[in-house]
């Protein structure tokens, strides 16, 4: 054990400190804090919205400065007469002015003409219409001597009662917070998986493997490196999380303005047991496919194979990831996918944020990975042992069997 | 306590590696374990170092199988085998804990060791950084940093300058004066000479010749005979039929025995040819390898 605990600690030591985790870890830490400043800097300069109201003489169409008021502080409105048009647009023109807004009449109709640059401010222009419309409706009840009664009655609106099992927003939300979760775990199986199996490749092509495996036996060997680059792993997104602790102590962290592709993330999703879920799910996950990069790691002699070698791993990632962004939530495919193990981490996470899986199905896929880590580990620890001393330019899958069988 | 091999097999599939090799060696003893590429000795020291599993026979230290045996071995591979991206420090006190000695222990030999083989300014260093010669000191230091009782040294001499090679001469020899068990396997036969009590010829996986150095040269059937190099000397051994190789100080004849070294030395000194130079020489380990395994 003490053995184990020596080559856990050189191999943890050597991965933190090397060139390539110290500038990662120093990149990952700056982006997470550029994220939020940068974040933070745009919330700061959000301006209101320059908007003019240009109204022709009229009796009966005058919009009521006080009720334009609920856009205090998104919009600041002026007012100009219809005479002041073509200055108005030449404003817009210059970027002097955001939006125009011209209210006319034609037999007695409203109507309202939009100038803007690029980008229509959707609610104001509601609210003036909105506005003009009631105004028009008083106007023809007056004009047509309709009782209120009557005009009540014609303009009762039929109510639309709301009640979504799954709100489209509710959907965007567990995609986006999948997105996040499902992209670290793919990139850090993949970066810190690729990791494991280059530390074994370069030991064996270096032969120091052969000084090693004198030492200490091969299988112990094989579980401190995957835990020793784990805890590497493990370093690096503390480094992150460190970066976020610094935007957070700088004031630029504001939880309710974090957005990934312009949607705006609901963090309240993100509960105890979704953090509790995606931290064994990592874990898990980690392990399962750590351990097959080690085995493929053993069976290659050079850097150029090993290239080849890891490629349907690298897929099989692949598949369940997307499958977390594409494929619906509630189908049969992710049902059944979610007790699959190596898709497990990716996919039953995902069901959990969509709140399509209960805490059964949870523990059951979670014994499932488990239980196939061991099976994995114990082959992954058989090509292991039999390939740190293999040594040949090509591998065949009749070197695999041979392998597996020594 | 020594080390038994005995008929020791391994085939790789088809290609048989080690073929029923049987040997003994002492404890204190140097054994060299020789043969050209591909002749088997790399495969029998891993054997040894339990790297890979016989197909037959056993191997065991002071009468106990040697994977049981917890026998403390020092192994100098012939690929040098270092992490190169660490510091010399770091991994030399790896490679002492990893065979149970204590950070202090390490630390102490370490110093010693770089003081001895005159590198302690590359402690601090990476491996990457030394020269070829001085990451070689560091894979000698990794071998008998923890004191080994057997020392296997795997072609120890190769790409080291002449100097370099006179220093690991020497550290061998001070740990063959410890009582080391020590084999080894290289190519350059005078050093091997200079350090082996016992040595084992292989080809083909197969011992071909095998026991104490100056048994095989007692026993071996040539020998050779010197003499000047000059015209009347040549001219005789001409007239007579005999067969010798000359190089530029003297003429070599092999011959099997005394009495035909003093047949032609008769057959000269009567036709009245001067001789300043007649001497009967021992064959060489490199004449041995040659002749039998060449």
């Amino acid at each position: 054990m003490k053995k184990f605990f020596y080559v856990f600690w050189f191999h943890f030591r050597e991965s933190v400190l090397s060139k390539v985790s110290i500038i990662t870890g120093t990149v990952i830490f700056f982006i997470m804090i550029a994220f939020f400043g940068i974040s933070h800097g745009l919330s700061q300069n959000e301006k209101e919205v320059r908007a003019t109201i240009i109204e022709e003489q009229s009796e009966v169409y005058q919009l009521d400065r006080s009720q334009l008021n609920e856009l205090e502080g998104e919009v600041s409105f002026t007012f100009r007469p219809i005479n002041e048009l073509d200055t108005a647009r030449a404003e817009v023109e210059a970027g002097d002015m955001d939006q125009v807004l011209v209210v006319q009449e034609t037999n007695g109709v409203p109507f309202i003409t939009h100038i803007y640059e690029e980008n229509r401010h959707l609610d104001m222009v509601s609210m003036v219409s909105h506005l003009l419309q009631q105004m028009y409706l008083e106007q023809v009840l007056i004009e047509d001597e309709i009782s209120p009664a009557v005009a009540e009655r014609l303009l009762m609106p039929i109510e639309v009662l709301d009640e979504p099992i799954r709100s489209p927003e509710a959907m965007m939300q567990s995609f986006l917070v999948y997105y996040v979760f499902g992209f670290a775990l793919y990139m850090l199986i993949i970066t810190f998986g690729q990791a494991i199996a280059t530390g074994v490749v370069s030991e064996k092509s270096s032969r120091v493997m052969e000084v090693m495996i004198s030492k200490v036996k091969p299988i112990w060997m094989m579980f401190a490196k995957v835990l020793a680059v784990l805890g590497n792993a493990i370093v690096i997104v503390l480094i992150g999380c460190c970066g976020v602790l610094v935007a957070f102590l700088l004031g630029w962290l504001d939880l309710s303005r974090i957005s990934i592709f312009g949607a705006g993330v609901d963090l309240s999703v993100v509960g105890t047991e979704v953090v509790m879920a995606a931290i064994i799910f990592f874990i898990l996950g980690y392990f399962l496919y750590g351990m097959m990069f080690a085995a493929v790691g053993a069976m290659c002699s050079k850097m150029e194979t090993l290239q080849t070698m890891s490629m349907p791993i690298t897929i099989l990632v692949m598949i369940p990831f997307f499958m977390g962004m594409f494929a619906s939530d509630t189908s049969l495919l992710m049902q059944i996918s979610s007790y699959i193990p190596f898709f497990t981490p990716f996919v039953m996470f995902n069901r959990l944020i969509a709140n399509e899986t209960h805490l059964i199905e949870l523990v059951i896929s979670m014994v499932l990975m488990v239980i196939s880590i061991i099976i994995v580990g114990f082959f992954a620890a058989r090509i292991y042992v039999n390939g740190v001393m293999y040594y040949s330019e090509k591998t065949s899958f009749k070197d695999i069997k041979r392998l597996l069988k020594r | 306590m020594s080390l038994k091999i005995k008929e020791l097999s391994k085939a790789f599939g088809e290609h048989v590696a080690v073929n029923q090799l049987t040997l003994e060696v002492e404890k204190g003893q140097v054994f060299g374990l020789l043969g050209r590429n591909g002749a088997g000795k790399s495969t029998t020291i891993k054997m040894i170092l339990g790297l890979v599993k016989p197909t037959a026979g056993f191997i065991t230290w002071n009468g106990q199988s040697i994977e049981t045996s917890r026998v403390s071995i020092g192994y100098l591979p012939e690929e040098r085998g270092l992490y190169t991206k660490s510091k010399v420090s770091t991994q030399l006190a790896y490679f002492g804990k990893l065979e149970g000695m204590s950070s202090k222990e390490a630390d102490k030999a370490i110093d010693n060791w770089l003081e001895r083989l005159e590198i302690s300014e590359y402690k601090h260093k990476l491996v990457s950084d030394l020269s070829k010669g001085n990451q070689q000191k560091i894979q000698l230091i990794a071998t008998l940093l923890h004191n080994p009782e057997l020392v296997i040294l795997d072609e120890p001499f190769s790409g080291l300058d002449p100097v370099n090679a006179n220093l690991f001469a020497e550290v061998i020899r001070e740990e063959i004066e410890k009582g080391k068990t020590v084999i080894l396997s290289s190519h350059q036969m005078n050093l091997v000479e200079s350090f082996c009590d016992e040595v084992c010829l292989l080809k083909k996986g197969k011992a071909v010749v095998q026991g104490s150095l100056k048994a095989i040269k007692d026993q071996y059937e040539f020998k050779d005979l010197v003499l000047d190099v000059s015209e009347e000397v040549k001219n005789e051994l001409v007239k007579g039929e005999i067969g010798f190789v000359e190089n530029k100080h003297e003429i070599r004849i092999k011959i099997r025995s005394e009495s035909e070294a003093l047949s032609i030395l008769n057959q000269l000194l009567n036709v009245g040819v001067t001789l300043t130079q007649f001497k009967m020489l021992q064959p060489t380990l490199q004449e041995i390898f040659v002749e039998k395994v060449g």
